[in-house]
């Protein structure tokens, strides 16, 4: 790991102290107020998705979007390693490059997309998503704290995947994110959907009741609620 | 031994000096392939010195010798004898971490005559050989084989010992790379282990009806009874290869504890 800026390391001995990753999402998002929402999501080979830690009304249907479009600035950041920073979704320069994903994130509402990926070893682990309502650029403080966040969240996740080296069952991950695995994994044995499709279906739910995708995750596993196949909803 | 001069010939402009360096100095593109690299070392040796052959031995993890590039099959086979024999000028500069130049390959010469029969067969006469180390970092041995029994000029040992220089940080930092790579790759893999694993969880709880933490405890205790990793049958569950009994199997453990 190269050598963590004084910024980055005072966060990871913070967010440490907050409950590690699990904490990492709401942090930043009080720490940078101006935007609306903040999600962390590992990705695990080709078309794994481990989504980590979420904050902010929107965030789940933005990563939804962009995953079941197959376009978008964080898929576009863990290709290229690089920050993607779209102040304003409606600019000809967003729409050109992403024409599916920025007509679908504007009708639910988002103006500006910022993705920072989570760099380790020059590949990138995870992507650290902050999405706004409003257009307009990420200021310089607000940037350079997102970038610490993501820089952060490398320290973070590289220690929870060696965490367990010893454990047969891998990284170790907050317990809600553990939870929508299990959810997705019982969507998975009740209509023999796959796991992508699966919580797409579970956010999709979510998103049209107006709920959060914990909450759904939560009447899942409890049996209170199943998605009809038929419908897929 | 005869003192080693300047050469004064040209052999090496200062052009292509430069982009023999910058060659061996890029080692970091996704296309690096060490026995490319390796090849481009002895060409440029050959190029750029007075030389009739030119071997690369490299330390392998641990840390003997290989041979892993030689300019001619005359030149493998003078090396492979140096191996074999576990004696020869390359082994002495590996070793000591100082060049050598040796010019005496024939029976009257005192050293090495293991090598007398495989250089004369070629018509080598002797060979300059230069450490491949940085730091402390010692990796190998170049070796610049010469059909005439004199010494290498000096300034072509001083270029000699800047390309194995610049070739060994190369390969250095080529290694931190793939290091760095390693560790990027485990730790997707202990994230890919642990998603197998939730989903299982969830697949098998509502197959069998159980909660998620029960359903984690069969999932243990079956991988255990089975003699299989924890994830590998999670995947196998995901994949719709293993279905697990509708009863669970007795304890293992209860059985073992009653015989003691």
């Amino acid at each position: 790991m190269t050598e963590l800026s004084q910024d980055a390391s005072a966060l990871v001995t913070e967010l440490c102290a907050a409950g590690g990753t699990a904490a990492l999402c709401q942090h930043c998002h009080t720490a940078l107020d101006t935007v609306s929402g903040v999600g962390l999501t590992v990705f695990t080979g080709s078309a794994g998705r481990f989504v980590v830690g979420t904050d902010g009304i929107l965030i789940d249907q933005i990563e939804d979007l962009q995953i079941s479009l197959n376009q978008g600035p964080c898929l576009e950041a863990v290709r290229t390693c690089r920050p993607v920073l779209v102040d304003d979704l409606a600019a000809a320069s967003a729409t050109v490059r992403w024409p599916a994903f920025t007509v679908q994130a504007r009708r639910h509402g988002v103006a500006a997309v910022f993705a920072f990926p989570v760099l380790v070893g020059g590949t990138a682990l995870a992507v650290l998503d902050l999405y706004r309502t409003t257009a307009g650029p990420l200021p310089k403080d607000d940037h350079q704290q997102a970038a610490a966040y993501a820089t952060a969240a490398a320290v973070l996740l590289t220690d929870d995947a060696r965490a367990r080296a010893t454990a047969q069952d891998g990284a170790s991950v907050p317990a809600g994110a553990a939870r929508t695995q299990q959810a997705l994994g019982m969507v998975m044995a009740q209509d023999g959907s796959d796991a992508a499709a699966a919580l797409h279906r579970l956010r999709r739910h979510a998103a049209d009741h107006n709920q959060s995708l914990a909450h759904i995750v939560d009447e899942i596993l409890t049996g209170r609620l199943r998605l009809d196949p038929a419908t897929g909803l | 031994m005869r003192a080693a001069q300047d050469s004064g010939i040209p052999y090496a402009s200062p052009e292509r000096v430069g982009a023999a360096l910058l060659e061996l100095a890029d080692t970091v593109g996704d296309e690096f392939q060490l026995s490319r690299f390796l090849h481009r070392l002895t060409a440029h040796c050959r190029q750029l010195l007075d030389t009739d052959g030119v071997g690369v031995m490299l330390a392998d993890p641990g840390g003997a010798l290989r041979l892993l590039a030689a300019s001619s099959e005359d030149t493998r086979r003078l090396g492979m004898a140096e191996l074999e024999d576990d004696d020869g000028p390359c082994l002495e500069v590996y070793r000591s971490g100082n060049a050598i130049t040796h010019t005496g390959f024939d029976p009257a010469g005192s050293r090495w005559s293991n090598l007398a029969a495989p250089a004369r067969v070629a018509g080598f006469r002797g060979c300059h050989a230069v450490p491949m180390r940085h730091r402390n970092h010692n990796i190998g041995v170049l070796s610049l084989i010469r059909r005439i029994g004199e010494p290498l000029p000096l300034d072509q040992q001083r270029l000699a010992q800047t390309l194995a220089d610049i070739a060994t940080i190369g390969l250095l930092q080529r290694r931190a790379l793939s290091a760095h790579r390693t560790t990027a790759d485990q730790l997707q893999q202990a994230f890919t282990s642990r998603l197998a694993v939730e989903q299982a969880k969830g697949v098998l709880a509502e197959r069998h009806k159980i909660t998620p933490e029960q359903a984690f405890q069969r999932l243990r205790r079956h991988a255990r009874n089975t003699n299989q990793k924890l994830h590998n049958l999670a995947q196998a569950i995901l994949d719709g290869a293993i279905t697990l009994p509708e009863q669970s199997p007795p304890k293992a453990d209860h059985t073992r504890r009653f015989r003691r």
